[in-house]
């Protein structure tokens, strides 16, 4: 029998660890607001900013919070609980509050992010009430959303809800357009409200959760258990989206089969478009707040995680060698014709993130080539050797898995190295032969 | 595939001398000899952790044996070898499916990337309708019953171009229907000349097609 001390100590230990997380968490939080002024120096300067920046940083928190939210994937109940404790109402009821955490933890979130921009930029607050009251107005338009149960029809209306916040917020950073006509858009938001309230559920049934079946709830399960587990032992590969079947029957029959699949790939995984559009004004945007953060990185890295979706086809069949048996190629052409299709992914981002605003020049036409070949070498690597943890001791004591570490860098690596390289002020002629050395390393290893 | 005399003698057969594979301190078995010539099919019979499986991977080149020798083709198997990967048909528990393809893709990809492989005039009546997946050949496969996704893989095993074909238990989830099909598909690979190892449970495969049997355990 467990004593009271032993229960004491237990509740103390319990109390303590989570003070400690929420300390660590409102450090790292508070960091930004420590020494403003050279941060200010070194991502605004003396450069204009756009007189609603802040502004337009909260239009594209609000777009990414809203699509993350409409994926609806707090919608799950852990198998064993519906076999062995699923006789009451229960169910609804506790997807209800997930609901509520998940919709409250990412709007704090864009708030802070809010917040921190307004710090460093440092503008004017005339946006103030109108931007309080679009955050207030969106929020409770994501949460009413996903409340319901939409058709697919309607979730590509919501997915284009999302990024229609992304469009607002490039509108806002390159206008000097007054504020009235933003009250239309909070007006609009409210109306959406009233709306999409209306078969949305009980307040504490969410029509998501009372509709779904079994199924539902333990596929939904089944994939967030795969992403914790993925997180967990920095397998991270295993985050990239799962394919849908095409609805072209014919498209592997002809010749250049191989670039077919690879094509194939790229196109059961359409979805990740809309994240492609939100990293382009993702991109767009942070560069006008922050006009002192170099383009090269910016594209570099929008340009990746943009490309790398597309990519994961390759990351399947060299994670799954029984996947691997249906392709009669070598390695060496499944990478070159993946390489030509992420190519061509991140060349037309990069045109796109042009558009608006983002200079064409021979250092961000290198940095779409490099996040071309770093996309290649991070699905091209071998799944994760778990008996290469390789544990080394930090300077502050902590166990540090340095072997995984090591292979989780793979790929990204070669993209911060070029990036580096292609930052550093060197002649043009030796930026282009490293960098193309490295885009090739990538592609090839 | 480059052929290397091993030392072991002829370069057309599977030939197995003195093998003993130990799982841990314990002995699956010891001593054993075979000889396949193409054309022939053995059967791996035996209880659950006889070593069946073991033994199809020590084929494939997945895992070395503990003592003794084997060599395929003339060669010393290993899956890492692209060559060997082509000569070598395999279904194992590791084989899968691309969920989001459907049959008719599956083959589409498999028949036009392998060299040499060839491509039926009607790939849905001379491959599909005899494998029962007719009705179902642009269903995506992750929508297909677990003995219609056996009998894809099975198919995709025989229908690509292969002179050794590795069978891990082929005749879990397949009804009668599907064991007398299977039993086909293993005589049309021998009668086209590849050596055939199939571990199996069922007696009623084994004697439809299997020249030799090798009792494990």
């Amino acid at each position: 029998m467990e004593t009271r001390l032993g229960r004491f100590g237990r509740v103390v230990y319990q109390i303590s660890d989570r003070l400690l997380t929420v300390l660590a968490l409102a450090t790292a939080a508070s960091a930004p607001f420590y020494g403003l002024g050279e941060l200010r120096a070194d991502l605004v300067g003396s450069a204009a900013t756009p007189p609603l920046a802040s502004l337009a940083v909260l239009c594209l928190g609000l777009g990414l919070a809203s699509r993350s939210l409409l994926r609806r994937d707090f919608v799950w109940i852990e198998p064993a609980k519906l076999a062995w404790s699923d006789f009451t109402d229960t169910r609804v009821i506790g997807i209800g509050r997930r609901l509520w955490a998940v919709w409250a933890i990412r709007f704090v979130v864009v708030a802070y992010l809010t917040l921190a921009a307004t710090l460093v930029v440092a503008g004017s607050l005339r946006w103030l009430p109108v931007g309080i009251a679009l955050f207030a107005a969106t929020a409770l338009l994501a949460l009413v959303t996903a409340r319901r149960r939409p058709g697919r029809g309607l979730r590509w209306v919501e997915q284009v809800g999302a990024l229609l916040f992304a469009v607002l917020a490039g509108v806002l950073a390159v206008t000097t357009v007054g504020l009235g006509w933003l009250w239309l858009v909070v007006g609009l938001a409210g109306v959406g409200v009233l709306v999409a309230a209306v078969g949305s559920g009980r307040p504490r049934r969410p029509r998501a959760a009372s509709t779904a079946g079994r199924a539902e709830l333990v596929a939904n399960f089944g994939e967030r258990l795969a992403r914790r587990m993925s997180v967990l032992f920095l397998d991270l590969l295993a985050l990239l989206p799962a394919a849908r079947p095409l609805p072209w029957p014919r498209l592997l029959a002809g010749r250049a089969v191989l670039a077919r699949f690879v094509v194939a790939g790229a196109l059961a995984r359409r979805a990740s478009l809309v994240l492609a559009l939100l990293l382009v004004w993702a991109v767009a945007v942070v560069r006008l707040v922050f006009p002192l953060l170099d383009p090269v990185w910016l594209v570099g890295v929008g340009a990746y995680f943009a490309a790398l979706p597309f990519a994961a086809a390759l990351a399947q069949v060299r994670r799954v060698p029984g996947l691997r048996r249906w392709l009669g190629c070598t390695d060496p052409e499944l990478r070159l014709t993946t390489a030509a299709l992420v190519l061509i992914v991140t060349v037309l981002w990069l045109l796109v993130v042009a558009l608006f605003g983002v200079p064409l020049t021979l250092g961000t036409g290198l940095a779409a080539l490099l996040a071309a070949g770093a996309v290649v070498r991070t699905v091209g690597r071998p799944a994760m050797d778990y008996g290469n943890v390789g544990v080394a001791v930090s300077p502050d004591g902590n166990l540090v898995p340095t072997g995984l570490i090591v292979q989780l860098a793979r790929g990204p690596e070669v993209l911060v190295i070029g990036l580096i390289v292609a930052g550093s002020g060197l002649a043009p002629g030796v930026v282009l032969l490293v960098v193309l050395g490295l885009a090739i390393f990538g592609t090839l290893h | 595939m480059e052929e290397t005399d091993t030392g072991l003698g002829l370069v057309g057969r599977v030939l197995i001398e003195g093998l003993g594979i130990a799982a841990g301190d314990t002995w699956l078995f010891a001593g054993l000899d075979l000889d396949l010539p193409g054309g022939q099919a053995v059967a791996l019979m035996g209880p659950n952790g006889s070593g069946k499986s073991t033994l199809l991977r020590c084929l494939y080149g997945m895992q070395p044996p503990t003592e003794g020798s084997i060599a395929v083709f003339g060669t010393v198997p290993d899956e890492r070898s692209a060559a060997f990967r082509r000569e070598v048909s395999v279904l194992m528990d590791d084989s899968a499916l691309f969920d989001e393809f459907s049959p008719r893709q599956h083959l589409d990809l498999l028949l036009r990337s392998y060299p040499d492989a060839h491509y039926p005039a009607d790939l849905v009546a001379d491959l599909l309708a005899p494998a029962g997946l007719d009705h179902r050949v642009d269903v995506p496969a992750g929508d297909l019953s677990a003995g219609q996704r056996r009998r894809l893989l099975l198919l995709g095993c025989v229908a690509r171009p292969h002179r050794l074909l590795l069978l891990d238990e082929p005749e879990r989830a397949l009804d009668t229907d599907g064991l007398d099909w299977l039993a086909g598909l293993v005589g049309e690979s021998t009668a086209a000349g590849a050596a055939v190892v199939l571990a199996s449970h069922s007696r009623r495969l084994v004697e439809a097609c299997a020249d030799q049997i090798v009792e494990l355990g």
